[in-house]
């Protein structure tokens, strides 16, 4: 309830701004007319009831201000303000304006593009469920030479016989003529074992994976489809299941289709588009290091536990095949994706990474420097002047720095801190200073010239705020003026 | 000055807003006079203060403003309790109570066991 109310006077102070500005001026005018009223009936003269009026009320400016932060929309109007203000002192320096905007734009633009491909080859290289068990098996000789694959003998021993892998995959790429047909675009295939979708930790989102006695050599001749391929090639039909594809000379069955987030890297590329069984045959004659190995470890093992058993499988390998082992020793090793595929290429990307950040670092200080020459070269002056106002009004003690925005809120007594402000604000803010001089209120308070004279020569706050606006020559001229004239008719 | 000035407890002007309009709906300056009179003078409500608060009060449906005429036919805006409003007094006047009684019973004591 108290929500729903707020929102509505949010949006009330939003879209009826001059009409809450007119009726609180309205407000607070008759709040000050009463009490001057009630003063002059306490038997004192006109001028005095009415600041002793404005007195106890204790700024009107001030008040003004916290109502408008009451209502909430006050942000947003000051935003506008400031963005107004910004537009319009970027517009006096184009030039500038274009150097600085490039130079950001070359920034930022430099560090999304080396951003994104480190997460996509660092961060978040593998589309898997946790990437991070993930790992590729190599062939390590001993003497510190290693070969980052297997012979089909060693996949399927280490695969047998490790205990700590969910599961052992391997693979190999190919193409096909799709329906034997020369003149239609190669299909890229990728060949698969049986653990392939243990490893990977993905499943088809439509049908099935391969049965066992499909990847066994021989087997039926069964195919997945990814789904760029199944929308691309076959309209996305789901009664493709249980058809046949023919690839090449041979011809396969339809079973499954991947999810659409599915993509394969490393040695299988990403444009791969259909998945076949492997239907590895062990041949030990076959000594070539052609299967590049992935293993899932098991999320219950730990690194002691896994090295343990290489060690374990290894001697039993050299053991069952004593006629290798003669010509060839050592073990499998395990490798991250990093260690493979980034290696090297890591630190450099880091280092790129690093660089386009520096440039952005750059940059933002020419923004700074070329915004800062635009209030140098249009009107400086008037914001140091600002600046200047607003100190000298917050050492005279009635002006909290919280409330800096709000230009001069003021309390009665530093009438002439008002006037300064004013003559600053008229030309360094004239919307905001229009604005509030037109309000009533405010002008009910306004400083009499008896009161004015009194307080120039009076309040020593005043003096140092005088000081500090003397070096203000153009905007406050007009000002001295004003208090020579005063002085004059004193 | 200070002494029988005293400075508006911090909070508690809303529920003398609350209670002041519960009467009779009311402008913003015969709110502060009103809080003023019948305090006998012992609270010296900073005038500024009150709109601040009839702001933050009406943001939350405590109040409603109309602009009506006074009996001496000048416009102002007079503030209404909603039921909400009603409903809020109720509920921060029992717990003025309960802390304040609280806070005598503290002053009350005079060592003894409780």
């Amino acid at each position: 309830m108290i929500a729903f109310s707020r929102a509505r006077e949010l949006l009330r102070a939003l879209i009826f701004r001059r009409r809450e500005e007119r009726d609180l001026d309205d407000e607070l005018r008759f709040h000050l007319e009463m009490e001057a009223a009630a003063n002059e009936q306490r038997g004192m003269t006109p001028l005095e009831a009415r600041r002793r009026a404005c007195a106890s009320f204790g700024g009107v400016e001030r008040y003004k201000e916290e109502v408008r932060d009451a209502r909430g929309a006050h942000h947003l109007e000051r935003l506008a303000i400031d963005m107004r203000y910004a537009v319009r002192w970027l517009r006096r320096s184009p030039a500038l304006t274009i150097t600085a905007v490039a130079a950001l734009a070359l920034g930022i633009g430099a560090n999304t593009a080396v951003f994104s491909v480190v997460n996509g080859v660092i961060l978040r290289p593998l589309p898997f469920p946790h990437p991070e068990r993930v790992r590729f098996l190599g062939w390590d000789y001993g003497n510190g030479s290693r070969i980052p694959s297997l012979t089909p003998l060693e996949f399927e021993f280490w695969r047998e016989r490790s205990t700590v892998f969910e599961g052992v995959a391997t693979s190999r790429t190919f193409t096909a003529e799709l329906n034997g047909d020369a003149a239609e675009p190669l299909v890229h295939g990728v060949r698969v074992s049986g653990d392939f979708f243990d490893v990977v930790g993905t499943r088809p989102a439509i049908g099935r994976s391969f049965a066992r006695e499909e990847n066994e050599p021989g087997g039926p001749r069964t195919v997945i489809l990814s789904h760029r391929f199944w929308l691309g090639r076959l309209g996305g039909d789901s009664s493709v299941l249980g058809r046949p594809l023919r690839l090449g000379k041979d011809l396969y069955t339809i079973v499954g289709i991947m999810p659409a987030s599915f993509r394969l890297v490393g040695n299988a590329a990403s444009s791969n588009e259909v998945i076949v069984p492997l239907q590895l045959r062990v041949d030990p004659r076959d000594e070539g290091h052609n299967y590049s190995v992935v293993a899932r470890l098991r999320p219950d093992r730990s690194k002691e536990e896994v090295k343990a058993d290489l060690a374990r499988v290894a001697a039993e390998f050299h053991a069952a095949h004593p006629e290798l082992s003669n010509q060839k020793q050592g073990s499998v090793y395990l490798a991250s994706y990093g260690q493979v595929y980034t290696g090297e290429l890591a630190t450099t990307l880091w280092i790129l990474l690093g660089a386009t950040v520096f440039v952005l670092f750059i940059a933002s200080p020419t923004w700074r420097i070329s915004s800062w020459h635009v209030h140098r070269d249009g009107n400086a002056r008037s914001l140091r002047e600002w600046h200047s106002v607003r100190d000298a009004l917050a050492s005279s003690g009635s002006f909290s720095p919280k409330a800096w925005h709000s230009d001069f809120s003021v309390v009665v007594p530093d009438c002439c801190s008002v006037l300064e402000a004013c003559a600053h604000c008229s030309r360094s803010c004239p919307d905001r200073f229009r604005a509030r001089m037109r309000s009533a209120s405010t002008r009910a308070c306004w400083p009499s010239d008896s009161e004015l004279r009194q307080s120039l020569t009076a309040r020593p706050g005043l003096r140092r705020a005088r000081r500090h606006c003397r070096g203000f020559r153009p905007h406050s001229r007009r000002l001295r003026q004003h208090g020579d004239t005063l002085a004059l008719r004193a | 000055m200070a002494d029988d000035h005293s400075e508006l407890l911090q909070g508690t002007l809303e529920m003398l807003i609350l209670k002041t309009l519960s009467l009779e709906p009311m402008h913003g300056w015969g709110i502060a006079q009103r809080i003023q009179q019948v305090s006998r003078e012992r609270f010296q409500v900073n005038q500024g203060s009150l709109y601040p608060a009839l702001q933050r009060m009406r943001s939350k449906g405590l109040i409603v403003p109309e602009w009506r005429s006074t009996e001496n036919n000048r416009r102002a805006r007079y503030y209404r309790l909603t039921a909400a409003g009603r409903k809020q007094l109720a509920a921060e006047r029992a717990q003025w109570e309960q802390s304040s009684s609280a806070v005598n019973w503290i002053l009350d004591w005079n060592g003894g066991a409780v």
